[in-house]
């Protein structure tokens, strides 16, 4: 909206002028900062939640737009061996159809069709690190992410995606054959 | 009993509930995944530093000692026999 201010030596200024150029100041005003508040949108963190029990542990209330979720991971262990993966999905958790592998920095690896995989191997290895999935358009998402394994100093890399029915309203970790149980450490999501 | 953690994100509520039958059933049916002996290797393997600072001071010992501890692993995680054409 063109916005000009009343010339006082105006003869048809008058007390009406003024309260409607306020007002259109006032919406100017308002709509610029509620532009700068959007553009300036923080991520959304979570509450940690402890991975200390349970085979999987299940985020839901992802909002409807979400284009970026990070998944964070402090210390976190099984008590087997089964390869820990994040599996994602609208509604329901979608078990299959994913596209993606896992690899370690000391080489060995393996393709992940159940989930995005993040991490496989001996009981006692606890790791730390993040998995990032993206928004790609059409439901489609991307993940990447790299975690470091405290027993062994190696490093895992993982790259991913998986085609949704509908918009992601859901995540959980859990192991492949989902049974094994977590035994230590926290994880926490962060959407945006 | 097998249990899971939900995290409902709009409540910030979290609750650990027992799997259902369903859920008991579907993992029953699943196919066993067994690391490869690649990825049991990396996860015994002595520090790639213990070889490194050894070689360096060129510590005989040291790189026999480093040798012998992951022909062990080796040994301890034989790889399948090749097969094809």
């Amino acid at each position: 909206m063109a916005l000009s201010k009343p010339n006082s030596g105006d003869t048809n200024f008058n007390s009406t002028n003024w309260q409607r150029w306020f007002f259109d100041l006032w919406k100017t005003v308002t709509d610029l900062l509620a532009s700068v508040t959007a553009l300036q949108a923080k991520p959304t963190l979570g509450t940690a939640q402890a991975t200390t029990s349970g085979t999987a542990i299940t985020f839901t209330g992802i909002p409807a737009g979400t284009k970026r979720i990070t998944i964070m991971y402090s210390g976190i262990s099984t008590n087997g061996t089964s390869p820990i993966q994040v599996q994602i999905g609208s509604g329901s958790i979608d078990t299959s159809g994913y596209n993606g592998t896992y690899w370690f920095s000391g080489g060995g690896g393996g393709t992940f069709t159940t989930g995005f995989g993040i991490k496989s191997s001996a009981a006692t290895d606890t790791f730390y690190g993040h998995t990032v999935l993206t928004h790609m358009g059409s439901n489609l998402w991307a993940a990447s992410g790299v975690v470091g394994i405290l027993a062994t100093g190696i490093t895992g890399t993982t790259g991913a995606t998986r085609q949704l029915a509908g918009a992601l309203d859901r995540l959980r970790l859990t192991t492949v054959n989902g049974t094994d149980t977590f035994d230590a450490g926290s994880v926490n999501i962060m959407y945006e | 009993m097998l249990t899971q953690i939900i995290v409902d994100l709009k409540t910030g509520m979290s609750k650990e509930i027992p799997l259902t039958d369903a859920e008991l059933l579907e993992l029953s049916t699943r196919p066993v995944v067994l690391p490869t002996a690649d990825q049991l290797r990396i996860a015994e393997y002595p520090p790639i530093t213990d070889f490194i600072e050894a070689y360096a001071a060129d510590d005989k010992i040291g790189l026999q000692t480093y040798k012998d501890k992951c022909l062990a692993v080796i040994a301890k995680y034989p790889k399948p026999p090749k097969t094809g054409v």
